[in-house]
């Protein structure tokens, strides 16, 4: 699968691997841009994952390719708000995040009624009933 | 229709609960409140606490998440009570058609005296709702009656 | 010393209108942890996104929250214009500035009354909202719905304001900004008001910054960061300057909330006078392929949409970023070492919209 070529509106898209991830995020840190959040896409075998900055109202974005199934580095050691959206990750996308400082284990915005993680391709998502009915 | 029924008429406590409404509606109600509109001419008020209320007024298409929360206010307002859906999502789901975490309706849930649509629901809608819901509050014995079981939310 | 206690804040709750839970872990009267309990307003607004024709979209993404309905509207359709490579003419984008504006000082006129009624100060807060129908009314008139409007459409707008519209507006805003003026005087030169929100839940502006705050939230800390500055729509061509105050505690907070509802009201009425002649919408062909990235200020602060389209009716992906979102980290930090009786306070401060959070 492909990944996103230029993005109107985004000044900047640097790639980094997953393995210099925090670095390159630190590397923004330093700089004091500002951070937005993270963006994920699902591009069949992997995630394509953009991290947005701000740099004096321009978007600048680190992208870095994750397989399915491997563990992401978490960011809340670099900017700590970036905890809301890893959760949203691991929520949403199924993504595990590593060292993730306050975690609230995939519970974060759903409750574990889904099959699957309902931002996913394959995820058939039309108005499902829970599976049991807590009463 | 006895004093108690007839005072219940005239002094409707309203509790408000946003079951994943867009706000739309929630800022509608608490128009209803404030001056222009004036819902207190009717002796309503809102209040925080479920066993002081009388209406509830529920908005939004209800989540996974505050399915448990909107059935235990439910069951914790005392008899007699009526049930308000306002908004077209709280009634029907609405435009949240195709998104996973919704259940379509407070009716999914709770059972519904009556549905206001709109989307937002204006104030006069809202208000119109309230007032057909005490006609049908003003019909329901002040007392359950002797071994009846009290209502309980859908299961 | 007592043992720590913990106490549940939410999710029903009468000063929050929305459900969100804060855990709230106590020493005393003192808060020395918050951590929130989010999932009770998320629908899946983003899937939804993708399952829906790119057009319906346009009416979905207003309900992402009720509030700043119109200004969501915005982001997404100048979202995919970017993608679908369409201007909208000027007279829209004049028009989308009329608008949007009008929704900001309705949103910040709720904050205020909202904010009132958190320390109890019942009275005015039912003056705010007395004050606040009058633009309620202006909606009506010139979009025909009260609070969700759907002005804005995929390459220009549907409505029209017409000459006696446009007199109708110039008429009843300064009556507005007369009686919102000698209310915000009142709100912010009160000495109870004060003493309930000088110096609480401070956040300096390097802190703002590292915590990637956005909006009211940010130019309370004295950041003068607008994305309205960035000049989408019509913005670039009409003066402006972003309202800041430097302190950092609630009280700068509200303040440049309350100096923004003057501002914008200048905004609507400079866009009316710059009014260009011309057609309201571009037509176009054909779906979205390629990806955009549009910002835009929202009430509570910057608003994102990433548009990915795949070259069918349907997107790709749907990204909301809204501005709440990116507050939360900031509000948690400084609710440690407020006194219990503040949190409502404080939390209202960043005004917090809990159905655009969690879409």
């Amino acid at each position: 699968m492909s990944v996103l070529g230029e993005v109107s509106g985004i000044a900047r898209i640097e790639d980094a691997p997953l393995e210099s991830l925090l670095d390159a995020l630190r590397a923004y840190r330093q700089r004091q841009a500002r951070f937005i959040t993270a963006s994920c896409l699902d591009r069949g075998d992997r995630f394509e994952i953009l991290y947005l900055f701000d740099e004096d109202l321009r978007t600048v974005a680190v992208r870095t390719l994750l397989p399915k199934g491997a563990k992401l580095p978490s960011a809340t050691g670099v900017y700590l708000c970036a905890f809301l959206v890893e959760n949203e990750l691991q929520d949403l996308f199924g993504i595990e995040v590593e060292g993730l400082h306050i975690d609230y284990s995939g519970k974060f915005l759903v409750t574990d009624t889904f099959d699957a993680p309902p931002l996913l391709k394959q995820t058939a998502c039309e108005l499902q009933l829970p599976k049991e009915n807590p009463s | 229709m006895n004093l108690i029924q007839k005072a219940r008429m005239k002094s409707p406590w309203i509790l408000h609960f946003n079951a994943g409404s867009c706000n739309g509606c929630d800022i509608e109600i608490l128009s209803c409140l404030t001056p222009v509109y004036d819902i207190e001419r009717f002796g309503a008020v809102n209040v925080g606490n479920p066993k002081h209320a009388d209406v509830l007024l529920v908005t939004g298409p209800v989540n996974r998440r505050n399915e448990r929360v909107l059935r235990n206010l439910y069951d914790q307002m005392l008899d007699p009570k009526i049930v308000v859906a306002v908004g077209t999502c709280a009634s029907s789901g609405g435009v949240f058609q195709n998104c996973y975490n919704c259940m379509g309706g407070v009716d999914k849930v709770i059972p519904v005296d009556v549905y206001v649509p709109g989307c937002a629901a204006k104030p006069e809608t809202i208000i119109e709702g309230l007032i057909l819901g005490l006609e049908k509050l003003a019909k329901m014995p002040s007392k359950p009656k002797k071994g009846a079981q009290p209502a309980e939310a859908r299961t | 010393m007592s043992e720590g206690t913990s106490v549940p804040f939410g999710p029903q709750h009468p000063v929050l209108p929305e459900p969100i839970q804060l855990r709230i872990s106590l020493e005393d009267e003192n808060v020395v942890q918050a951590l929130p309990a989010l999932g009770y307003v998320h629908r899946g607004i983003e899937k939804a996104g993708e399952l829906n024709d790119f057009q319906q979209n346009v009416f979905l993404v207003e309900r992402v929250c009720g509030i700043c309905s119109s200004i969501h509207a915005l982001a997404y359709c100048l979202a995919v214009e970017a993608v679908l490579g369409l201007e909208a003419p000027k007279r829209a984008s004049y028009l989308r500035v009329v608008w949007m504006e009008l929704h900001r000082i309705h949103s910040h006129l709720l904050y205020l009354g909202l904010l009132a009624e958190a320390f109890g100060f019942e009275s005015l807060f039912m003056e705010f909202w007395r004050v606040r129908e009058r633009v309620m009314d202006l909606l009506e008139m010139t979009a025909g719905n009260r609070v969700i409007i759907s002005v804005c459409t995929i390459g220009g707008v549907r409505r029209d304001i017409d000459a006696e519209q446009a007199r109708a507006i110039r008429e009843e805003l300064p009556k507005l900004r007369d009686e919102a003026r000698r209310l915000v005087d009142s709100l912010l030169s009160d000495y109870t008001v004060r003493q309930r929100t000088v110096g609480k839940g401070t956040i300096p502006a390097a802190l703002a910054l590292e915590l990637g705050a956005v909006g009211p939230t940010l130019r309370g800390s004295g950041v003068a960061q607008d994305m309205r500055m960035a000049g989408y729509a019509a913005y670039g061509e009409l003066e402006f300057r972003p309202v800041t105050f430097p302190d950092g505690d609630t009280y700068s907070r509200t303040a440049v909330r309350a100096e923004e509802v003057f501002q914008s009201i200048d905004l609507v009425l400079a866009a009316l006078d710059n009014l260009p002649e011309g057609d309201l919408k571009v037509g176009f062909k054909g779906r979205p392929e390629g990806a955009a990235l549009a910002r835009v200020e929202a009430p509570r602060g910057e608003l994102i949409y990433m548009v990915v389209g795949n070259g069918t009716k349907n997107l790709e992906r749907m990204r909301v970023r809204v501005p709440t979102y990116a507050n939360i980290p900031a509000l948690l930090t400084v609710l440690p070492g407020c006194e219990f009786a503040d949190v409502p306070v404080v939390t209202l401060s960043i005004d917090p919209c809990i159905s655009c959070t969690e879409r």
